[in-house]
């Protein structure tokens, strides 16, 4: 990712009051990533209910019924996560700037949301074209979850990365 | 044999040192134990919410249950699985780790509260099977799974840090 964004801004990223306050204190990182876990349940566990269903394997109620009334749980999920993972970035952004894991969390993030709101669209529902996209979805959101593990060990397929 | 000698055993068995001086095994067995975390909790968190009366008031609770409790029953095994290699990979260090003691305390707890659940409460479903509110029992096995569900995450969370070789230096 130092290809895609000049290094000054990781540096001014790491020296913004947010990120000298969480790389100060010696909990700081760690709450933020147990608020980044309990985000993981609510968001994944919201997604993968869904998305099974949309492949006939989950509920038995209609897919879209099911997403109305799981959305609030995935958002305050997917809130959480973003309010925990923003301020991680921050913290240590140089050494986020050189990780390929990070780079490849980033990449399935984005396919993730794309296919997700593909999904929703409506227009694939009970199509085989659906299935396929909701199994590539729940794919994509179970990578962002491994190589989000990456991060920390720099490893992703047993090969280190950093 | 006392258990901490039993500890003190695993923990020079070859498995154990495999699985703690490899680059590989202890990285990838966190990440399955990740994503059996979003499986096992993702989905045992809806029967929980339906329960309470907070999410999918209107499905049957027999829908809820039956449908998503193979799943959860699958997370919990990779759980399971998971848990059990990183724990043989650091014996000695997890069993004197304080919250790693109280996150094994709870989990038999969220077993007793799933087997009072299937014994005592989900026995007559049939009277409350379409009732947005079930009966108290029902609602109080739903607030006790959630309660302990997220204390043994973020219990979980921090053993990882307590257990860290770089905090027990400083310590």
């Amino acid at each position: 990712m130092n290809h895609l964004l000049p290094q000054s801004f990781f540096h001014w990223c790491v020296n913004t009051p947010l990120a000298r306050l969480i790389s100060q204190s010696m909990w700081g990182f760690a709450v933020l990533e147990t608020v980044h876990l309990i985000g993981l349940t609510l968001l994944l566990g919201s997604i993968f209910v869904v998305n099974l269903t949309v492949l006939g394997w989950g509920m038995r109620q209609p897919a879209a019924r099911l997403v109305r009334q799981v959305t609030p749980w995935a958002l305050a999920g997917f809130l959480l996560m973003i309010g925990s993972g923003v301020p991680m970035f921050l913290s240590a952004a140089v050494t986020y700037s050189g990780s390929i894991p990070f780079v490849i969390k980033m990449a399935l993030l984005l396919s993730a949301i794309a296919l997700q709101f593909t999904i929703h669209a409506g227009r694939y529902a009970g199509s085989a074209v659906g299935k396929v996209t909701a199994g590539l979805a729940l794919l994509c959101w179970f990578g962002v979850a491994y190589a989000g593990r990456g991060i920390a060990f720099e490893v992703l397929f047993g090969t280190g990365a950093g | 044999m006392s258990l901490l000698a039993l500890v003190r055993w695993l923990n020079e068995t070859s498995l154990s040192i495999y699985l703690r001086e490899s680059e590989v095994a202890f990285p990838l067995t966190e990440a399955v134990h990740l994503l059996g975390l979003a499986i096992s909790v993702g989905t045992v968190m809806w029967v929980d919410l339906r329960l309470m009366g907070i999410c999918m008031r209107g499905e049957r609770v027999t829908d809820v249950v039956s449908r998503l409790e193979p799943w959860a029953g699958f997370g919990f095994t990779v759980m399971m699985g998971s848990g059990l290699l990183l724990f043989l990979g650091k014996p000695e260090t997890y069993y004197t780790t304080a919250v790693f003691r109280v996150k094994m305390l709870l989990l038999p707890l969220a077993g007793v509260n799933v087997w009072f659940f299937h014994r005592k409460v989900y026995t007559s479903v049939a009277r409350w099977d379409e009732k947005a509110v079930v009966p108290w029992q029902g609602r109080l096995v739903g607030w006790v799974s959630i309660a302990l569900w997220m204390t043994i995450i973020v219990l979980g969370r921090w053993t990882a840090y307590f257990a860290d070789e770089l905090f027990r230096r400083a310590k």
